[in-house]
């Protein structure tokens, strides 16, 4: 069974981008086995500079992640604004990919759908038992809950 | 944002570029590179990489310049960069499945990470860009809408071509649903099925 750890997105509060990313993927290496999800999107900027930096800490033992980012979808004019200040709604799900199999994206409504590698057999993809999660953001309420 | 927009729209005024940059994007064996090396023979008759069922063949950014496609009554000369696979995750020992040995898999997972980055920073040096998916799969994953989301940000134009419509799995209706705001191009790279289409759809944005 893996651990789901909800973070306020005051986290993120006064950091740049690259500082983000790194507190999140510091945290990832730190607790591995956790899922985070943290309630602020990352940006498609930051999801890329995600990537890249996932890309330059990659080794024999960590050997990626998963990562899932559900924000607000056909904003209206005010609401871009918000986004431009950094004021944004939504979430976003990472973990380490050897606890993480997969993460399955549904658009309407937006589901993300954990399929989880046991922890017994982190180092053996091949025969593992999966473990599916489904986490629901409803973007009005906020409301995030677990299936 | 406001400033590179601002500046994107400068530089079209001004700037009308004989040649254009388009770089092939998208997931892992989705048939970037067999796309590439359609375009390439049909224009030029020589390739522009190696294919290979193992993941991240293309661990460089594989350039083929002054290619120059005709489509109706429009010349289009263009540079044609195949990008490095991109994923969040790079595992050696998924390349020993494929019978690599350990020594070869962790040099392709190391040669892997830097293409990915490679790929990236190339983010900024596009001016058009096919994202390739995988018509058998599910579109709708993290990867390919960092990459649609990163492209638009950047306002370059951009066509998903759903590849591997010859396979009997495949469903691009389900690649329109996934990316309803942005021009779908039903392909198959490999058997060169539609590919004229696609020429057309790149005249339509030049």
């Amino acid at each position: 069974m893996f651990e789901v750890e909800v973070i306020s997105g005051s986290i993120f509060r006064n950091k740049t981008s690259l500082e983000k990313v790194d507190l999140l993927l510091h945290y990832i290496k730190k607790n591995q086995g956790k899922v985070l999800v943290i309630e602020d999107p990352l940006s498609p900027q930051e999801e890329a500079m995600l990537i890249e930096q996932t890309m330059l800490g990659i080794d024999e033992k960590f050997k990626g992640i998963e990562v899932a980012v559900i924000r607000e979808e056909n904003l209206s004019f005010a609401e871009k604004i918000a986004a431009i200040l950094g004021i944004r709604k939504g979430i976003t799900v990472i973990g380490p990919s050897t606890v993480i199999q997969q993460i399955k994206r549904e658009k309407e409504p937006q589901r993300i759908l954990l399929g989880a590698i046991s922890r017994t057999n982190i180092n053996n993809v091949s025969s593992v038992k999966n473990r599916k999660k489904v986490i629901n953001k409803n973007p009005n309420s906020g409301e995030i809950k677990e299936i | 944002m406001v400033f590179r927009w601002f500046f994107n729209w400068i530089k079209k005024i001004f700037k009308k570029k004989k040649t254009l940059r388009i770089g092939i994007y998208g997931p892992p064996n989705a048939g970037k590179t067999t796309l590439a090396n359609k375009i390439s023979m049909d224009w030029t008759g020589t390739s522009v990489g190696k294919v290979s069922e193992i993941p991240h063949e293309t661990r460089i950014v594989e350039k083929k310049e002054k290619i120059v496609v005709r489509t109706g009554n429009k010349k289009i000369e263009m540079d044609l960069l195949d990008m490095p696979g991109i994923a969040t995750k790079v595992d050696f020992e998924d390349f020993i499945r494929y019978g690599l040995s350990e020594e070869e898999a962790k040099e392709r997972a190391k040669e892997a990470t830097k293409g990915i980055i490679e790929a990236i920073k190339w983010l900024d040096n596009v001016d058009i860009s096919l994202v390739v998916v995988d018509s058998t799969l599910d579109p709708y994953t993290q990867v390919n809408l960092t990459i649609i989301g990163n492209l638009a940000a950047r306002n370059i134009p951009i066509i998903v071509v759903a590849n591997k419509i010859d396979l009997k799995e495949s469903n691009v209706e389900r690649i329109k649903g996934a990316f309803p705001q942005h021009q779908v191009v039903a392909i198959s790279a490999k058997e060169g099925k539609n590919i004229d289409e696609l020429y057309k759809k790149i005249a339509e944005i030049v």
